[in-house]
Formats: C-alpha cells, sequence, structure tokens
C-alpha cells in the first residue's frame, strides 16, 4: 500500500523561475492529499512553471464541504470563516482549486457580509472579527485572467493535437451566480479557451454545468450514478475522448461512477493536468497513475504520450 | 366697497355631517365679517342644492360664495359655473375643503372635527374677501396633429382626425407604415391575415387629403404648448437636407414597442439555438409574403416541424429572477400562443403543438374559447410549468419543463421552439420621453395621466398616448385607445380658442430683477425672461399655478393671482386664531 | 387531510430568509431539478407543502435529503426564491427536530464527516468511511471502486490532526448553540 506523503506536505511552497513575479496563497482542501493527488500536484506544477508562487495557508481546515451546510447554517459559515481568517491574515489572493471548498468559502463571506448580527458569535469563537476582505479565487480565473492565454500559449511545448474534450464546471463553480468567476454560467467559455490555447479541440456540449450528484455518491451512489452516466453519455455523443474538468468531487466521481458496461471508459481529467502535459511538464506520469480511469491509452493512441 | 359673501356648509349626507356638526358650523360663521348669510344643505351640488345658493345669491344680494364641502377637484369648476350662471365672476367663488381634508381624518374626534372645519372656513372668507374678478386668458389653437409612429395606432388615430376635416402630419421611422402589424400572420378571433386589415388603412391614410405622411423620418425637436407646439422633423431619406418645421395644436405619440431579445434569456439558448425563435419570428414565418411563404419550416434545415412547443412567459413575469426578464405580464401571448397552435395544426395536422404556460389570461368575449378549441378540437397539449431549460442534442431542441397537475417533471423533444416573449419599450423609448416631455412607468412604457380616469392623456397638456408605446395590448384595444386620443385632440380642435385658467402665476415687473431662479423651478417650462424689458414673464397656458416660483423668488416679485401673498396671510391668521386665545376644546 | 400548521411557513421564511409565499407555483425548480426524478414531490411540490402547513409530512419526505445543493432551482427561479437555501433549513429543522429520516445513509454521511472534521480539523476518509461502513452496514457496496481508490493511493491511512483543532471544536460548539437560539429548539440532535 502506498503512502503517498509526496503530496502530502503541509506548508509546502512551490517556486517557480528566478523570475517569479506572482505570489498566491493556496488552500488545498481535504481531497488534496487524498482522492485529489493529481490535482494538487499538477496545480502545483502548472502555477511553478507559470512563475506563480503558491504559499499554503498555514493550519487550515476543512471548510465543510457539503455535510455542513446540510446539517447547520451556522456551521457551514463557520468552518469556512475560520479559512477566512487566515487567509486574512496572510495578506495573500488566495487560489482554491476545489470547487466546493471555493464554494463554500465565498458563499461564507457573502453570508457574513450580508447578515453581521447574525454571525457575530464568530467573532468569539474566531477571537476576533473579520475585515472581510479576504480574496478567494478559483484557479480557472487566474489562468484566464491574470497570466492571459497568450502567456499560456507561450508555454505549450507539445500542442494537444487530436485532443478532443468537453469542459465540465459542474455546479459548484457557477451557482450561486453572485460567487461564481465565470462570465457566463449558462455557457460559460474559459475552460474552452484554456484547452484550445493548449492546442486540443473542446467541443460543444449542454451539460457544462449540470449536477453530477457527487454530495450523493456515497450515500446514495445510484442516484450519483444515473446523474453521472448522463454526463458521460453525453460527452461520448459529441465524439470526446476526455471530460475536462475542476472539481475533485466531479472528477472523482465521473471515473467512479460511470458505468464501463460494452465500451471503455471515459476519463476525467483536471485542465491543470492538461496544461502540464501540453507543457511539457516532468512528473505527468505520476498524474495519471493517480486516476480511476487511466487516460494513458487514450493519449498514447493521440500520440501525446511514449 | 366692502364684500357679500355667503357660505354654504354642506353635510354630503353623512360623509361630513358624522363626524363635523355641520350646523354648528354655519351658525359660527354668521356674524363673521361680510358673511350676509350662513347655511347648510344636505348636498350642495345637487339641482336643490345649487338652486338654494342661487336663491340666496340674489335674496341677499351676495358677489362672491363659499361651498364648505369636498375637495375642490371635484366641484369647483361645477360651482364657479354656477357662480357665472348667476352672474357673479366665477372666480370670485372659492370652495372650502372640509371632506377629504377634515371630516374623512379626524373621525375620531367630532368637536375637534368641528372646531378645524370653522377655522378652514373663516381662512377660506379671508381670501375670498380679497380675491379680484378675474377675465379668463385665450390662446389660439392650431387645428393641426402631429402623429409620431405609423403604426396601427398612429394610422387610426390619423384617419380618424383627418376624417374629421383637420390636418394630420404623420411621422414614420420606417419607409412604411404599418408597424409591427404587418409581420403578423393572422389575428385570433377572426383569422383574416393583418395585412389585408392593414393595406385598407394604409391605403386611405396615403391617400387622404388631410394627411401628410413622412416615412423614413423622425422628430428631431418639438416645443411649444398646447394648441401651440412646433415640431421639426428631419427626413432620412437623402432628399431634403434642413429639418421640416410646422405648428401644431396637439401631439399624438403612437411609438410601439419592441420585443425581449433572446440574448437576454440565456437558459433558453440565449438566441445562439437556430430551431428556437421567437412569437414574433413565426409571426413572419406564417405570413404569405415572409421566408418561407407562410408555410412553418425549421430554420436549421427547412424542414417541416412535426412538433412544436410554446413556451409562454418567456422573459415575463419574473420580477425577482437572476436572469434579465422582465416582471410584468404582457397580456396578449396567452392569445398569441393559442392562436399560432391553431394556424400550425391548420398547416400540419399530423403535428403535434405542445404548450408551457404557467397561467391562461385569456379575458376578452370570445377569447377563451379560442383556447379551448385549441386544447380540446386541435389536440395541442397544454402542460403547465415553466421550462428550466432548452438545449440542443441530435437535432433536436431538448425542452425540461414540467407539469404542476400531475407534479412530474418533462423532457419533450421538439423540432421547433416558439418562446412568447413579452412586449417591452421601444429602446429609445427615453429619448422620446424627452422630446414629447412624457414621464415613464418604472417598466419604462410611456405613462399615462391618471391609470384609470385618463388612460390617453399625459402630464403634458396637448400630448396624447396611443398604442403599445403605454402598454401591452392587442390590436382592438390599440385600435380603440387610438379613437379616444383622436377624440380628445378633435375635442381640442372643436373648441373655437382655447380657455386659459386666469388663476396663474405672475410677475411685478416693478420689483423682478430678472434672475431667472424662477426659469429654473418652474416644473412646466412656463416662464422666460422678456428680452427686452429683462424681467420675467409667464406663459398663461403652461402655468399649472403650482406656486414654486412664489417660494423661489428672492424678491417677492412673483405671486398667485387670487392667493397673494397678503391673502394668505390673511388665511393663516384666521386659521390660527385660536391659538392666540388659548387651546379650545 | 393538510396539516396545516400556519406557523411552519413563517418558520421556514424566518430561518432561510425567503418569502416562500411568492412563489407562483410555475414549476422550473423542478423542471430543471436533476435528481427530481428520484424525489417524492419535487421542490415545487415541498413549498407547496410548507404552504399548506404539511410540516411533518415536508421534514420526513426523502426529497430534502435527495437534493444535491446543485442550485439550478435557485438560478432560475423567477422570483428570485433561494430554494436551495429552503432545502437546507428543511434539512436543518428535520435534524434538529429530531424526525427520523427516510434516508437515514446520508444523514449518517453527513454526520460521520462532520463528526471525522471535528476530531482532526479536516477530513479523512479511511476513519469516515470505516465508521459508515460498520454504522449502515453497507459493508459490500463500492469493495471494487474502493479498492481501486486504495490501490491508487488515494485513501490515506495514518489521520492528521491541524494545530488548531480546539479552534474548530469552538466553532462547532458555538454553531449548535447559534442554531438552538435561532430554531429555538432544544431537541437533540439525532
Amino acid at each position: 500500500m502506498q503512502e503517498s506523503n509526496a503530496f502530502c506536505d503541509k506548508g509546502s511552497v512551490v517556486t517557480g523561475t528566478p523570475e517569479a513575479s506572482l505570489t498566491y496563497g493556496y488552500y488545498p482542501g481535504c481531497s488534496a492529499h487524498a482522492t485529489a493527488q493529481e490535482y494538487d500536484a499538477s496545480v502545483k506544477a502548472v502555477f511553478g512553471a507559470l512563475g506563480l508562487k503558491l504559499v499554503e495557508i498555514e493550519d487550515w481546515n476543512c471548510c465543510g464541504a457539503s455535510s455542513a451546510h446540510n446539517l447547520s447554517h451556522n456551521l457551514s459559515v463557520g468552518l469556512p470563516a475560520r479559512n477566512l481568517a487566515l487567509i486574512e491574515q496572510s495578506g495573500l489572493e488566495t487560489v482554491a482549486p476545489c470547487a466546493a471548498c471555493y464554494n463554500r468559502l465565498r458563499v461564507a463571506q457573502e453570508e457574513i457580509a450580508a447578515h453581521p448580527d447574525e454571525f457575530g458569535w464568530l467573532g468569539e469563537a474566531l477571537g476576533g472579527p473579520l475585515q472581510g476582505n479576504a480574496v478567494v479565487r478559483s484557479p480557472i480565473s487566474i489562468m484566464v485572467e491574470d497570466v492571459g492565454l497568450e502567456r499560456i500559449a507561450a508555454h505549450v511545448k507539445r500542442p494537444l493535437m487530436g485532443l478532443k474534450v468537453v469542459s465540465y464546471y459542474g455546479c459548484l463553480l457557477a451557482r450561486p451566480r453572485s460567487i461564481s468567476e465565470l462570465a457566463d454560467t449558462e455557457h460559460p467559455y474559459e475552460l474552452d479557451d484554456i484547452m484550445r490555447t493548449l492546442g486540443a479541440e473542446p467541443l460543444t456540449w449542454s451539460y457544462a454545468v449540470d449536477c453530477c450528484g457527487g454530495s450523493l455518491s456515497i450515500s446514495r451512489s445510484d442516484v450519483a450514478r444515473r446523474m453521472t452516466q448522463t454526463i458521460v453519455d453525453a460527452a461520448r455523443a459529441t465524439g470526446a475522448h476526455a471530460i475536462i474538468t475542476a472539481c475533485p468531487l466531479c472528477q472523482t466521481n465521473l471515473e467512479m461512477r460511470q458505468s464501463g458496461k460494452g465500451q471503455a471508459k471515459m476519463p476525467a481529467l483536471y485542465f491543470t493536468e492538461a496544461m502540464g502535459l501540453a507543457f511539457d511538464l516532468p512528473d505527468t506520469d505520476k498524474w495519471w497513475k493517480k486516476h480511476l480511469v487511466n487516460p494513458r491509452p487514450m493519449l498514447s493512441k493521440l500520440g501525446l504520450v511514449a | 366697497m366692502s364684500a357679500r359673501i355667503g357660505v354654504f356648509v354642506c353635510y354630503c349626507g353623512l360623509n361630513i355631517s358624522s363626524t363635523v356638526d355641520v350646523e354648528a358650523v354655519a351658525e359660527a360663521l354668521k356674524g363673521y365679517p361680510d358673511v350676509v348669510v350662513s347655511t347648510t344643505y344636505k348636498y350642495m351640488c345637487s339641482d336643490p342644492g345649487q338652486k338654494l345658493i342661487g336663491e340666496a345669491v340674489a335674496e341677499h344680494h351676495l358677489d362672491r360664495f363659499i361651498v364648505a364641502a369636498c375637495t375642490p377637484n371635484l366641484h369647483l369648476r361645477t360651482y364657479r359655473t354656477l357662480g357665472a350662471n348667476l352672474g357673479l365672476n366665477p372666480f370670485q367663488v372659492e370652495q372650502a375643503n372640509i371632506r377629504e381634508q377634515c371630516s374623512w381624518v379626524h373621525q375620531s374626534d367630532r368637536a375637534a372635527a368641528t372646531a378645524k372645519a370653522v377655522e378652514v372656513i373663516k381662512a377660506v372668507v379671508e381670501q375670498i374677501r380679497r380675491d379680484e374678478p378675474l377675465t379668463p386668458g385665450e390662446a389660439a389653437i392650431t387645428r393641426r396633429v402631429l402623429v409620431i409612429g405609423g403604426g396601427l395606432a398612429g394610422i387610426q388615430a390619423a384617419l380618424d382626425i383627418a376624417d374629421a376635416g383637420y390636418a394630420v402630419v404623420l411621422v414614420e421611422r420606417e419607409p412604411y407604415l404599418g408597424g409591427h402589424m404587418r409581420r403578423l400572420s393572422g389575428t385570433y378571433l377572426n383569422f383574416n391575415a393583418p395585412p389585408g386589415l392593414l393595406e385598407e388603412r394604409i391605403e386611405r391614410v396615403t391617400h387622404h387629403p388631410n394627411i401628410q405622411v413622412l416615412t423614413q423620418s423622425e422628430v428631431i425637436a418639438l416645443s411649444g404648448y398646447l394648441g401651440n407646439f412646433e415640431a421639426k422633423v428631419i427626413q432620412h431619406d437623402g432628399e431634403q437636407e434642413e429639418p421640416y418645421t410646422f405648428d401644431a395644436g396637439a401631439v399624438i405619440v403612437a411609438t410601439g414597442y419592441e420585443t425581449l431579445p433572446l440574448t437576454r434569456l440565456p437558459m433558453y439558448g440565449g438566441g445562439a439555438i437556430p430551431n428556437v425563435i421567437d412569437g414574433l419570428s413565426f409571426e413572419a414565418m406564417l405570413n404569405p409574403d415572409g421566408p418561407t411563404g407562410g408555410q412553418v419550416r425549421r430554420p436549421s434545415d427547412g424542414q417541416i416541424p412535426q412538433h412544436v412547443v410554446w413556451l409562454q412567459c418567456a422573459g415575463a413575469r419574473e420580477p425577482a429572477s437572476t436572469t434579465e426578464g422582465v416582471a410584468y405580464c404582457s397580456k396578449v401571448c396567452c392569445m398569441t400562443t393559442a392562436k399560432q397552435t391553431l394556424q400550425y395544426k391548420a398547416l400540419v395536422p399530423e403535428g403535434q403543438a405542445t404548450v408551457f404556460y404557467m397561467d391562461i389570461r385569456s379575458a376578452g368575449l370570445g377569447y377563451d374559447e379560442v383556447v379551448q378549441r385549441a386544447m380540446q378540437e386541435e389536440d395541442v397539449l397544454y402542460l403547465r410549468g415553466k421550462v428550466s431549460r432548452l438545449f440542443e442534442r441530435d437535432g433536436k431542441v431538448i425542452v425540461w419543463g414540467a407539469d404542476t397537475l400531475s407534479g412530474l417533471a418533462v423532457e419533450v423533444e421538439a423540432d421547433l421552439v416558439v418562446l412568447q416573449t413579452p412586449m417591452i419599450p421601444r429602446h429609445d423609448a427615453a429619448q422620446v420621453a424627452q422630446l414629447a416631455r412624457l414621464s415613464q412607468s418604472a417598466d419604462g412604457f410611456f405613462a399615462e395621466a391618471h391609470v384609470k380616469m385618463r388612460p390617453v392623456e399625459t402630464f403634458t397638456a396637448g400630448v396624447f398616448l396611443a398604442g403599445t408605446a403605454q402598454a401591452p395590448r392587442d390590436i382592438p384595444e390599440t385600435v380603440a385607445q387610438a379613437s379616444a386620443a383622436a377624440s380628445k385632440v378633435l375635442g381640442l380642435f372643436a373648441l373655437p380658442k382655447l380657455v386659459l385658467d386666469p388663476t396663474i402665476a405672475t410677475v411685478d415687473p416693478a420689483i423682478c430683477a430678472g434672475c431667472g431662479v424662477c426659469l429654473e423651478v418652474c416644473p412646466y417650462d412656463a416662464r422666460s425672461i422678456d428680452p427686452w424689458a429683462k424681467v420675467a414673464v409667464v406663459n398663461p397656458a403652461l402655468c399649472q399655478s403650482c406656486g414654486a416660483c412664489v417660494v423661489a423668488c428672492p424678491n417677492k416679485a412673483s405671486r398667485l393671482i387670487n392667493s397673494r401673498p397678503d391673502q394668505v396671510l390673511a388665511m393663516v391668521d384666521a386659521a390660527l386664531e385660536s391659538c392666540w386665545e388659548g387651546r379650545h376644546g | 387531510m393538510a396539516e396545516m400548521d400556519t406557523t411552519f411557513l413563517s418558520e421556514v421564511n424566518r430561518l432561510s430568509g425567503q418569502h416562500i409565499e411568492t412563489c407562483y407555483h410555475c414549476h422550473t425548480c423542478t423542471a430543471g431539478c436533476p435528481v427530481s426524478a428520484d424525489m417524492r414531490y419535487g421542490p415545487d411540490r415541498v413549498i407547496r407543502l410548507i404552504e399548506l402547513g404539511e410540516k411533518a409530512r415536508v421534514l420526513t419526505t426523502p426529497d430534502i435529503w435527495l437534493c444535491a445543493t446543485c442550485e439550478t432551482c435557485s438560478a432560475r427561479c423567477p422570483n428570485g426564491i433561494d430554494v436551495a437555501k429552503v432545502m437546507d433549513t428543511l434539512r436543518h429543522l428535520s435534524a434538529a427536530e429530531g424526525y427520523r429520516s427516510p434516508e437515514p445513509r446520508i444523514l449518517l454521511f453527513h454526520h460521520l464527516y462532520l463528526a471525522v472534521v471535528r476530531f482532526l480539523g479536516r477530513s479523512h476518509e479511511a476513519i469516515m468511511l470505516g465508521l459508515y461502513k460498520l454504522r449502515s452496514l453497507d459493508l459490500l457496496s463500492d469493495m471494487d471502486s474502493g479498492l481501486v481508490l486504495v490501490l491508487r493511493g488515494k485513501i490515506p491511512i495514518l489521520p492528521r490532526r491541524i494545530k488548531g483543532v480546539a479552534g474548530v471544536r469552538q466553532i462547532f460548539e458555538a454553531a449548535a448553540r447559534a442554531d438552538k437560539l435561532a430554531q429555538g429548539t432544544d431537541h437533540a440532535r439525532e
């Protein structure tokens, strides 16, 4: 049994090239050292390659995911609030690659700002009130807005020619609209833009922001299976080779819950993995090994891996 | 010469008398300086009431009288007319409001209400004592009307006025007349193609000796006032360089509507799905002069659609949604949908028509029967539920809706989807409003003077509204409203001259410094500075006696006729008399 | 027969911050809900039942637990009702007032997830899933994919506690107190 220490470092700092100019706080979320290790690794690798420094938020706690808001309104705000305080203290704009964490942190921030009286108890529990100025970003918007497609294009050494993909954002990155960084939450295009820049061919489909049922994956896997299958079937119908995603819950759910009856399963790649592959970064093989649906055969057939 | 004032206190049935002791009030006014007679009656505005006043005027040689009753807004004109008929100067007749501002609002304290009524009437006595006899002013009326907009409403109004013998200038932005109605393919209630209905009227308008039609034209300036407007129109046909200027006595605004653009409905495709069209586009398609020669076809491949789905309320009745719809109901879409389903079934009898609705608003004689015909005779499937979204799959449009009556979510595969979008104000409505001095409602439509009682007038005297520029409505309502606006204009033109209310603001030129502050505060643009005398002058046709200029004038040169400062101060003294003597009651 | 508990609507409105009575039952929420096929009523009819004061029926329906909080309903509601938030509120009320959940596994999952977070400051699949399997007696499902996850090294065995776990526990306690205050209920959680 493999202990995955290489990906579980606390307080890891990733430096890039000597001209590293921008530093972001890094909120990995609980899945980063568990079910989403390839996401964590690829985010760090890609940020590093682009000269962006990541400083992990010190002693962060679980954001509460779906369980907190399912059982307690105050807890669903309180758990992310502790992280918001830490982010404020760090003084850094912080990237939260996990869509659920991003969503919970931003929603909590909005709730506290909109109903300050309701959350007065937080001040005591946190040892001081929140300033309300923590900036939480998703990695998609950092790539598209801060880095820019031109700079990404400049790093592409191995264009992903022939790779057909559909971009899947899931529900947490798109809704509620007030916290989404996507320009159009019904028909988003950011991931398509990135994939096109990498040389891949993003295909049009209609399920980009539909829910995969991730929160029911363990407790009602039958429901999750149905929802996942709808998405995978739709992806397959376009002729895509893979689903590009930016949410650990979705990625795990899509790979775990799709039925393999009669056809090859469709891998779900994190968009940062695609970026790492296109940038020809060294550790990509380690990432493929982590998938439940191995993308290697598909990539090899397209001549994108040895 | 002192005045001889009559005071007539009205019971108004129980309206006043249940709170105010009317007899006591009349008694209290007897013996008040210059009050010669003070008496009561149950309904002063009635024939016997007016007869009573007439008799008193004759018997006591009154030269002015006050009726203490309801608000002057209701009956001042009645009593002034009575005064004139009795040989008095009508502007020496006043009405004291002891109902809306007394008995109705102080129902719990009879004694105090009665005392207040006395004070109010005494104040008005002080005013009337100092009232000067006045003669109404006059202004000429230009008997030509400017109609802005050559759609159905504009055409109807133009014909009504021209047929009565007056001149009409009809200005239309497009190169053709008829507006949106031209695009319609049928009407519910009778299915004759609207172009046919319109043709006859357009024919008459174009050849009418009294109507000057200016197409490809735009009104660029409108100044003046009721009976005396000046309009500038520019023609965009490249021939005429200079704007065409002319006078008009009235203006009818009939600029029509637009429909909600599909880009505001991203969950319904945002306008990017070829087989999702809006209601007007479906009309255009079925129009024999349209792109498909009157046949229903899918835009993507030209095939006949076997399953057409209509979505009512597409972007309407959304008061607080996160999409960009409008909050109001557009009124005509339910009927339009039913009509379109019948037209579709007539063209494609084996086709399936499905309608997603929230309510069916078929308020009109015979309207609901059209809808029932669709449901019962033509097997149009009506599903009660709003559609969550649309997307394409394998050449079809997938519709995710629901049916509340069964409680089930519903997925429908359509060949063609018709979004019944609401009417919205034109994108340039704000500019037209500024040009014609109109106000807009919260939704951007032009506002009428009173939503119930004055539906075709605006707050600018002489400017009237007709058609969908004011609110969503269908053809018969538009025609009716256009004729109503025309009748207002004809009523104006039938007068020999404009009679102007003389109780307006006036300027004492000896005191006026020509500073111009009053010009800025006047909401009716009724003032100007005389270029020679360098003092302010009042336009008697526009002044509404609001008094803002009186307040604003630093020199007290502006005053209201028959509400002069000496009058008002005397009224205040009378009203507060009891305060000097100590509290009563 | 409808229960007609008229206080239920105002309670839900207050706790969720919504105005449910502005719903005109267009059903857009149900139309777009990806889980509605598995629900008994669907979100729109749950809203209707709240209006009818059907407290027990609403708080014991599987619908509220099957809701995946994808917020499609909230995004599409023409009256701006945050239906997902109402669903959250119904879950809170159901759990806080001790109603038996018709989806005990879903409730169990959430409890255990949070219990682990309270203990460590972060979640930990191995402990959580282990406990879940034992308590739900759902021992055999997902054995295949579970094994694959373990083989890929995606289920770390050794738990790690954050330094500030005391602060996390404080938040749990303070939140529970705040919840009780808001709901005005003294019922212990399941």
